[in-house]
């Protein structure tokens, strides 16, 4: 999952990356509102972080033009104003959670976990597929009840299929949502990693569910298990 | 809650009242003057009546050898023959008198003596003696050639001059209440021309007030332009003041949270990625610091954006607010499954609209926080008043309520009721003082969904 920051903090900015990056997420990081606009119209972003008071574009701006362009990712607002006008009026432009600063980061990861699921159209943590059971907020994955042991990056590629089943995910589009920036892996890691969590997925190989789409990508297809 | 206010007396009652009493204070003057020179000139006239017919006397009488006066039959003033006319005439010397013959059947003639020689005088009516009289003493010479003393004397009855005077009274107070009732027509007139600008101002503050225009626009007389250009000074100046303290409070706020999240995401992140960070190695006592810190940072910050509340605000239509609150809540509890039901009459609040939308979002967040899934919200018209009408909000919830004394300790700033869930006591507390900042009441009652229900009044203007 990748989640664009936009705080022109540089150290507040710098926290939030590097917990995000902890909790498997990729982040980029851009500290002013004209350029995070930029980002978040431009770049595969499956949540952002917005703080409203940037310099360059306000926060509230780059809200509104993401929704008038019919992006509909998540957005979570970070403010320091905690009156009700302005929550109400960042979420009316299409905010979908805010976090009043000071806030504890723990705080973050679970809103930030819990929109993504929203997103997703799971209503609780614990999604199950077949014999297959994540718990999205504590990351922990089990198969026929007993717990599977994932490195990061698997986890993040069943994470990302988890949240987009039945649909065809390219390899590109794994590779954008699974790292940041300024990371630039060898082109068939994906291949290599899709590979790894298909033998501990389905060991015997009679679920099989990613099917790979020759020349488009992937596809979850839980349902058929 | 509603003020007794001393009414002042409207500036048209002032002015005619002041006016009027001038007025008549003047009038009654003018009046006691016209009258008293009127009477004088009767007075006068009468006199000179008299003296004509002393001397018409003087011409026509003659005095006997005796010394007894006596006049020819006919007189050239015929009301001295005509009895009862009011008008008489006598001669009197010290041998006998002669009087006129209009005096025949009088009761009570004038008792007139002898003056002396060389004299005269003029009495008026008195109680005693009604008749106005003026008589003459002269020296009167014989044949003989002795001179004797003659008194001859004219009176009128007052009843004459009475009748005049009345006559004249009655027409000079008939002319002066018409006098005063036009003096007083054409001064309410005046007024009211005089008056009408400030009536416009009245006129177009209220409309300021209700928000349907932005300043006095006029036109204005000369007199009246430096106070409503002073008004809309006062007006702009309010305006940009509360917008400026506004932004600067919201930089304020940035400027301070911000580094306070830095030091609570450092605070959270220590220990792992941090292992040098000994300062910060997850230490219970800096923890409460930040609390304190952001729980200080917050009271102020909310005391300081209370100074910037408008004086004059325009009415909130409360219901299309308090939809928008539920719908923005919705979104934020979407995951709990929290449903907000508002309801109500279309009424209208003269409140700041950030102050209405502070206190209901915070109670109605507590709602959905401590309830168990359901949010009621209703509004209606309250007690009437002479302009609109108070306004009672019941915020309600399906949770376990809330005890009364700990509701109470909950509305003292700060307290908070369950230190798991953060906030509650200072959102309470924040909306107690700005309902309170308005004149209303909040108060805890039993809801019908099971939960705590908060009542909060707004009295009527």
């Amino acid at each position: 999952m990748r989640i664009l920051v936009i705080e022109d903090e540089l150290e507040l900015r710098e926290l939030l990356g590097r917990a995000l990056k902890k909790a498997g997420f990729a982040a980029d990081l851009i500290d002013d509102g004209e350029e995070g606009l930029f980002y978040a119209t431009e770049y595969p972003v499956d949540l952002a972080i917005i703080d409203l008071g940037l310099p360059g574009r306000s926060g509230m701006e780059i809200i509104r033009s993401l929704r008038q362009r019919e992006l509909t990712y998540p957005v979570l607002v970070l403010t320091a104003r905690s009156d009700w006008q302005d929550k109400v009026q960042a979420l009316e432009l299409g905010a979908d959670d805010y976090l009043t600063k000071p806030f504890r980061l723990e705080e973050l990861m679970a809103r930030v976990q819990a929109l993504l699921r929203r997103s997703a159209g799971h209503a609780t943590p614990e999604v199950r597929f077949g014999p297959l059971e994540i718990n999205l907020s504590s990351q922990v994955v089990r198969l026929n009840d007993q717990p599977l042991e994932l490195t990061t990056f698997e986890y993040k590629v069943l994470e990302y299929f988890v949240l987009h089943p039945n649909q065809v995910v390219s390899k590109l589009e794994l590779n954008d949502h699974l790292y940041d920036e300024d990371a630039d892996p060898d082109s068939n890691v994906i291949e290599v990693l899709v590979g790894r969590l298909r033998k501990k997925l389905d060991p015997d190989a009679r679920w099989k569910p990613i099917e790979t789409l020759r020349g488009r990508g992937y596809r979850f297809q839980p349902a058929e298990a | 809650m509603t003020r007794a206010v001393a009414r002042a007396p409207s500036l048209v009652l002032r002015l005619t009242l002041g006016a009027g009493l001038a007025l008549i204070i003047s009038l009654s003057l003018i009046a006691l003057a016209v009258d008293r020179g009127f009477r004088g000139a009767a007075e006068g006239a009468l006199q000179e009546r008299l003296e004509s017919v002393v001397f018409l006397i003087l011409s026509t009488l003659e005095v006997d050898a005796e010394g007894q006066p006596g006049v020819a039959d006919s007189l050239a003033e015929p009301r001295l023959d005509q009895p009862g006319s009011g008008l008489s005439a006598g001669a009197i010397t010290r041998a006998g008198a002669w009087q006129s013959s209009s005096l025949y059947g009088v009761v009570d003639p004038p008792d007139q003596g002898m003056l002396p020689r060389n004299s005269e005088r003029m009495l008026a009516s008195s109680d005693a003696e009604p008749w106005y009289r003026y008589a003459v003493g002269f020296g009167w010479e014989q044949p003989d050639g002795q001179i004797i003393d003659l008194t001859i004397w004219a009176a009128e009855d007052p009843e004459r001059l009475r009748r005049t005077l009345a006559g004249f009274r009655g027409d000079l107070y008939r002319w002066m209440l018409l006098a005063a009732g036009l003096v007083i027509a054409a001064q309410l007139v005046i007024l009211l021309l005089l008056l009408r600008p400030l009536r416009r101002v009245a006129e177009e503050v209220g409309e300021i007030e209700s928000g349907q225009r932005a300043a006095l626009t006029g036109p204005y007389p000369r007199e009246l332009q430096p106070l409503t250009a002073n008004l809309n000074a006062l007006l702009a100046t309010e305006r940009n003041n509360a917008t400026h303290y506004r932004q600067a409070l919201a930089d304020l706020a940035h400027a301070l949270k911000t580094p306070l999240a830095v030091l609570r995401a450092r605070l959270d992140s220590s220990g792992s990625d941090h292992p040098g960070d000994v300062a910060f190695a997850n230490d219970a006592a800096v923890d409460e610091t930040l609390n304190d810190m952001e729980l200080i940072l917050r009271r102020q910050l909310e005391r300081a954006a209370r100074s910037t509340r408008r004086t004059l605000t325009t009415p909130v239509a409360v219901l299309p607010m308090l939809q928008r609150l539920a719908q923005s809540l919705s979104r934020l509890y979407a995951d709990d499954g929290v449903s907000f039901d508002v309801e109500g009459d279309e009424v209208t609040l003269r409140i700041d609209e950030r102050d209405l939308m502070e206190l209901c979002g915070n109670l109605m967040d507590n709602a959905a926080k401590y309830g168990r899934g359901r949010v009621f919200v209703r509004v209606a018209s309250g007690a009437s008043g002479l302009r609109s009408p108070g306004v009672d909000i019941a915020i309600e919830d399906n949770g376990p309520g809330i005890d009364g004394k700990r509701f109470d300790a909950l509305l003292q700033r700060g307290a908070r009721g369950d230190e798991q869930r953060e906030g509650q006591g200072l959102g309470l507390a924040i909306a107690r003082q700005l309902i309170e900042a308005y004149g209303g009441s909040i108060d805890l009652d039993r809801s019908r969904l099971g939960g705590a229900a908060l009542r909060i009044s707004f009295p009527p203007r």
